[in-house]
């Protein structure tokens, strides 16, 4: 009786958040359902491990100054493809590698390549600052609104998991984290209406902070869409 | 001599009036920057992992009492919690309706349309209500044009997930209160809570591409 309650509660719940999210649900997919790609040559499992992991590990977990990808939420890979293929994601590493890999996979084939992305199993990478976590943790929950820095959590999820277009930063690895904080100031990739601005009111020791917190996050499940 | 000492308190009294007034419109715009964030770059509304409304062209009047809603936690919903509790806070009266003004002055396009096939039926809801079922219809008081005035927010262009957000959450009563005159229920609830979903639904779709 009690497990058939808590099972009628959770289903409760599931079916209004899915009420609740049902409209951006739509609005992710919309393109990848337009354009669902042509006549894939290879399998898309395949062609991730032979191109992508050379430098973001062979699971997808990350690797030095590559992010981690595994887990990543499809519309944001499409979104990053087409902006590495078009150079706005300008930092010299981008333009090194990325680019000439957004043209080699034909952008019909970015859904397929983004859907098999974010099915990886993602691990947290735990490589930040653990005395830092909790002040990272109060920036992401609550932003510092006397200082004008609204709450990560507001587009990025309550555990970081991202959704649609923005990405699931929880269990990234710090370095990057951290690195891609700093390049929206320095004016690398200028592709987000609202990230320079924001990035630009955080000090080193709070992007510090944020990044740690983040790097120690267990991958959460995808919100209801995927 | 005398004549220096002059112009220098006249730039002193200069500088006086001139340097808080500069400093507060960058305060104002400092803090529209802050909410733009999370609610659209022209305060259209914004799709984040959590929705934020419109309140681009909300009357004045609305703005001011919901802030003070705010403020004051009556208006509770989680995410009114989570996020606008902590928003508002600190921030003065001056500000907040420096903040309702600028915000009533833009006029971007609606940012988040709902089903289109569900807008005939919206449409006739708002018009006409349901008279069978005690729905009112919605355009007597937020207007023909669902821009509405003085306390009645402007629907018109309101994001389709918040409206529908809104009016299934006055069934649970995070937003019981009326803000003008806190402690009496507010008009909307019992509205709210004789509505369907497919109501619900349907409403908010023409809602959300009225200009």
């Amino acid at each position: 009786m009690n497990l058939l309650k808590s099972t009628i509660a959770v289903l409760a719940v599931a079916s209004s958040s899915l009420f609740a999210l049902s409209g951006s649900a739509e609005e992710a997919h919309r393109n990848c359902r337009a354009n669902p790609g042509r006549e894939w040559p290879i399998d898309p499992a395949a062609y991730v491990v032979r191109n992508c992991a050379f430098c973001h590990g062979p699971s997808l977990q990350g690797l030095a100054v590559a992010p981690r990808l595994a887990g990543q939420h499809q519309e944001y890979i499409v979104n990053q493809l087409e902006r590495f293929r078009s150079q706005e994601r300008n930092n010299p590493f981008s333009l090194k590698y990325m680019s000439h890999v957004a043209v080699s996979v034909l952008p019909g084939n970015y859904c397929e390549v983004g859907a098999y992305i974010a099915t990886m199993p993602a691990e947290a990478r735990n490589d930040g600052n653990e005395a830092l976590a909790a002040k990272g943790e109060e920036i992401f929950r609550h932003g510092v609104p006397e200082d004008n820095i609204p709450a990560c959590q507001f587009c990025h999820g309550p555990e970081a998991q991202g959704v649609g277009r923005f990405p699931r930063l929880g269990g990234q690895s710090y370095y990057y984290l951290k690195r891609r904080l700093e390049q929206w100031v320095e004016g690398y990739g200028r592709i987000s209406p609202h990230m320079p601005g924001i990035a630009s009111k955080l000090n080193p020791e709070q992007i510090d902070a944020i990044a740690s917190y983040l790097s120690f996050l267990p991958a959460a499940p995808s919100p209801g869409e995927y | 001599m005398k004549a220096g000492g002059l112009r220098r308190a006249l730039q002193t009294a200069f500088l006086a009036v001139l340097i808080p007034a500069a400093g507060f419109a960058d305060e104002v715009q400092e803090k529209l920057e802050y909410c733009k964030n999370c609610h659209g770059n022209q305060a259209q509304g914004f799709q984040g992992y959590y929705t934020a409304p419109r309140l681009a062209g909300q009357p004045v009047q609305y703005l001011e009492n919901q802030f003070e809603a705010l403020a004051k936690h009556r208006r509770d919903n989680p995410i009114a919690q989570q996020f606008m509790w902590p928003g508002i806070e600190g921030v003065p009266l001056g500000l907040r309706a420096a903040l309702a003004r600028r915000f009533n002055e833009l006029n971007p396009p609606p940012a988040d349309g709902g089903p289109r096939n569900l807008v005939s039926f919206g449409k006739a809801i708002y018009n006409k209500g349901v008279p069978d079922e005690n729905v009112p219809a919605c355009a007597a008081c937020h207007g023909e044009d669902a821009h509405g005035n003085d306390q009645v927010p402007r629907l018109a262009g309101q994001m389709y997930a918040y409206t529908v957000e809104q009016l299934v959450g006055w069934d649970k009563g995070y937003r019981g209160e009326d803000p003008v005159s806190p402690g009496e229920t507010n008009t909307m609830q019992s509205i709210a809570a004789g509505m369907t979903k497919d109501q619900i639904r349907a409403v908010a779709a023409y809602l959300s591409y009225q200009r």
